[in-house]
């Protein structure tokens, strides 16, 4: 995108959960997007539907996708301040 | 059929009744994708290819 | 519901899945109750591949040539294959069911959607066979999870699907987020009075809270199923996890899973619409191409088209659901219509979730009889799978039913005061319930189907045999499905040229041939003819629901390759060989997908040629290759007249009459150079017949088989 660099993050805006078949996308008290990993049976349904490719999945690691959990770490780690948690 | 000036390959379709939606269409063996229909200008004495892409059952 | 009788339990020990096979099929006799765990050789794997294939091959064992439907040996067989049950790509849940049909006395092999085929496979069985026939009402239970298997006494006094099927999953569940590990086969009442019996097989959609039914519809397994006395087979595995079948390779797995994943969230809004119409996004293009059936095939276009648009269906089903049977199926075609109060019947006042109309049932239970009501299509849908009967069969039979009676071949005495005009809705509706109750003698006799109806209202009725055979659209004594083939030679052969029977499965040319004229000659037809029945018999094997092959396609698939080619969607095709290879850790391409099918395609047919004792005839009635009355050729006079002009006839001053009689004529002879070109294309003699040759090149010549193969075959039927 014109030389900048640009990563996919989780907006949590949701999309993901009606694709779902077993319905183990559900939002948190935190309004947070989560997968319940013992509920999901690994489809990636949520990978091929999701409107900013926020949905990541590495056979390697697990057979279930996973997404971003807002616990804020990377916005800490950021050495410019370009990544912030925000509510809402 | 007859030619015209600025004949478009989305003319042909409609005059051939063709509403497939699914179409590849060909023009002189080039093949022309399906958003370029109503702006692509077929030549005259041009061959045209219409193929209705099966599905179906 | 009160706790039921357990006659008899077995326990076995679950053996997991390994590349996609388990190597083990369940045998389970509901007569002498009895049950079995057998292996499955390498020998099978190599030569039948799996699903229809194994079915085949378990039943070809169990049956002998005397075999009739009806009899204890008869079995149905259910298998999935080595890619059922995956999640990751869509299209991967389906099975097939195969059996001795009552409809046409020889195999059929019947595919269908919903949750039974993976969990019956995670269970720890490749196939189920059921044999013999239990004297009294039983529920046949499978617990994968706890490698139980049981013969229940059914206390079930109403045996219809929706009531059966709710009341299992309430049953087997522990509780509401179980009702996803169960999945349960039913049939009903009218599979007990017809031969058209259907097979429903469930799955529980945990945010409509209600058991969605798929079917494996055609060829009368429910008839079987009720005549074993058997109410319901139920599978149970729990904890699906997506990874059950332990692939080689589930990193390629996932990558080609969401490529087509995206592929469909991003092109089927403009395609085909299956996410939010499924299959009935056909109607206003069958009709606008005359291959949407009407009153009984005459017609292929109707002016009431409006009534029955696509857009007028997308507004009963229920928008933005995740409607895949099976997990992972994006395509998600499987609507429904929510909250429907039942208007008719035993169930009136219900508000019912319906699953489907699909395409097929909008123009059999439609169309083809005159009916352009959506609401009356969608409760015909209802009762038909409730009652378990086939809606392509109940349709395309009512219709010729239909047919006698406003030809007057039938009259309102004979019907017992049912006026059965075209379009007659009431009546129509009447009719089922009668069908279902099974008292009313002339509900039992249309129950009986097509081919058997022509001889009942000849002899009962003194019906005209010969109009009969000209209207009645059946081929080797199954109904024909919902597309008008008249205008098409090639869709002659697509319907009638089948294993068994005018069924849309194997090959539809329909496009390929009328609209894209691409098979011109009688030998790129048979090459038509040869290629993609068994290009889709893959499909069957393999587990896979064939709609994501090419209900959608890549934005490039028109534009980079040739017509010819495009038409297979050769991208997904490669997707299918990965996807194939990286499951089982195989090595296989493109080229061998046709010989694995070819080797089943092959074996069914000499299968078919020993139980219809060498005379597995192809037949075609008038009605599916020419007009037969005046009416239908009026409706596209100059079209028609056009037909006869291309035939070296000129039709000026002749009466409609004898148009029809000579285009006919021609047809005839075309139908015969076509069933040749097609035979001697699959390496048959002219009776259709495989060679020793042919079994020799597939490796299919297993002694049993030949020794069938030379029993029926004589020198002068060779073609070569």
């Amino acid at each position: 995108m014109g030389g900048l660099p640009n990563i996919n993050v989780c907006n949590q805006c949701g999309a993901c959960i009606n694709v779902c078949p077993v319905e183990a996308l559900y939002r948190d008290k935190n309004g947070v997007v989560r997968l319940d990993n013992k509920k999901c049976t690994a489809c990636l349904m949520c990978v091929g539907f999701c409107p900013t490719a926020s949905m990541f999945f590495d056979a390697d690691a697990q057979p279930q996708p996973f997404k971003c959990i807002a616990c804020g770490l990377c916005a800490k780690e950021c050495p410019t301040g370009a990544l912030e948690l925000q509510n809402g | 059929m007859a030619w015209w000036e600025g004949m478009t390959i989305q003319d042909i379709l409609d005059e051939k009744n063709f509403t497939f939606r699914m179409l590849a269409v060909w023009v002189d063996d080039l093949a022309v994708p399906r958003s370029d229909f109503k702006r692509f200008k077929v030549p005259s004495q041009a061959k045209i290819q219409v193929v209705h892409m099966i599905s179906g059952g | 519901m009160e706790k039921m009788n357990i006659l008899k339990e077995w326990s076995y020990e679950r053996t997991p899945i390994d590349k996609g096979y388990v190597r083990k099929n369940l045998y389970v006799n509901v007569g002498n109750p009895s049950m079995e765990v057998r292996d499955i050789s390498q020998d099978t794997i190599d030569k039948f591949t799996g699903g229809r294939g194994f079915d085949l091959h378990l039943l070809w064992k169990a049956v002998t040539e005397d075999t009739k439907w009806n009899d204890p040996e008869n079995e149905i067989v259910i298998s999935g294959g080595p890619l059922c049950g995956i999640t990751q790509y869509p299209g991967t849940g389906k099975c097939y069911a195969a059996f001795i049909s009552p409809l046409s006395d020889q195999t059929y092999d019947s595919n269908s959607g919903g949750y039974f085929g993976p969990l019956l496979k995670f269970s720890g069985f490749d196939a189920i066979e059921i044999q013999g026939k239990s004297n009294k009402d039983v529920i046949v239970y499978i617990d994968g999870d706890q490698g139980k298997v049981q013969i229940i006494e059914s206390t079930f006094d109403d045996v219809n699907a929706y009531t059966v099927t709710e009341a299992l999953h309430e049953y087997f569940a522990k509780d509401e987020a179980d009702k996803i590990n169960i999945s349960v086969v039913s049939a009903g009442k009218a599979a007990e009075t017809t031969r058209w019996g259907c097979m429903n097989m469930s799955f529980y959609d945990p945010r409509r809270k209600v058991t969605r039914l798929k079917q494996a519809g055609r060829g009368g397994g429910g008839t079987i199923l009720r005549d074993k006395k058997i109410v319901a087979l139920v599978v149970k595995y729990s904890n699906v996890t997506g990874t059950e079948n332990n692939p080689v390779d589930l990193k390629t797995l996932q990558k080609v899973g969401v490529k087509l994943h995206k592929e469909i969230h991003d092109l089927d809004d403009k395609q085909c619409l299956m996410r939010t119409i499924g299959t009935a996004h056909l109607n206003e293009i069958m009709d606008e191409y005359h291959l949407l059936p009407v009153n009984n095939y005459k017609f292929g276009q109707t002016p009431e088209i409006a009534k029955i648009h696509s857009t007028v269906y997308k507004k009963h089903f229920t928008q933005g659901m995740a409607d895949g049977c099976w997990y992972g199926c994006s395509m998600a075609c499987a609507k429904a219509v929510d909250k429907f109060e039942i208007q008719t019947g035993p169930c009136k006042g219900h508000v019912v979730t319906v699953d489907g109309p699909e395409y097929e049932t909008v123009a059999s239970l439609g169309s083809n009889v005159g009916v352009f009501d959506p609401k009356w299509t969608i409760e015909a849908n209802f009762y038909a799978d409730h009652y378990g009967v086939d809606t392509i069969s109940l349709g395309t039979g009512f219709a010729f039913v239909c047919e006698c009676y406003e030809l007057g071949l039938i009259t309102k005495e004979h019907t017992n005061g049912l006026e059965l005009n075209f379009g007659a809705a009431n009546d129509l509706m009447e009719l089922i319930h009668r069908i279902a109750v099974g008292t009313d003698e002339f509900a039992l006799a249309v129950g009986q189907g097509i081919k058997r109806m022509k001889t009942i209202f000849a002899e009962k009725y003194g019906a005209d045999k010969d109009i009969m055979e000209k209207i009645g659209m059946e081929g080797q004594g199954v109904e024909t499905s919902e597309y008008v083939p008249k205008e098409s030679i090639a869709q002659w052969g697509g319907y009638y040229l089948t294993l068994k029977g005018p069924q849309h499965d194997e090959a539809w040319l329909i496009f390929m041939d009328m609209v894209n004229k691409q098979l011109p000659t009688f030998e790129d037809k048979a090459d038509a003819l040869h290629y993609f029945p068994n290009f889709r018999t893959w499909f069957s094997l393999m587990g896979l629901c064939k709609l994501p092959w090419n209900d959608v396609e890549p934005v490039d698939n028109s534009y980079r390759y040739r017509p010819q080619e495009a038409a297979k969607v050769p991208e997904h095709v490669q997707n299918y060989v990965d996807v194939f290879n990286a499951v089982t850790g195989k090595n296989i391409a493109k080229e061998d997908i046709i010989l694995q099918s070819e080797r089943v395609y092959n074996f069914q047919r000499v299968f078919n040629i020993r139980m219809k004792k060498g005379n597995a005839e192809h037949n075609i009635p008038m009605r599916a290759m020419a007009p037969v009355f005046s009416d239908e050729w009026d409706a596209r006079k100059e079209y028609y007249d056009g037909k006869l002009k291309e035939l070296g006839i000129d039709p000026k001053g002749m009466p409609t009459e004898e148009k029809i009689a000579k285009l006919y004529e021609k047809r005839w002879e075309q139908w015969l150079d076509l069933k040749k070109a097609v035979y001697k294309r699959r390496g048959w003699n002219a009776k259709g017949i495989p060679t020793v040759k042919k079994l020799k090149e597939l490796g299919m010549d297993y002694p049993d088989v030949v020794a069938i193969v030379e029993k029926y075959s004589r020198p002068e039927d060779e073609l070569e």
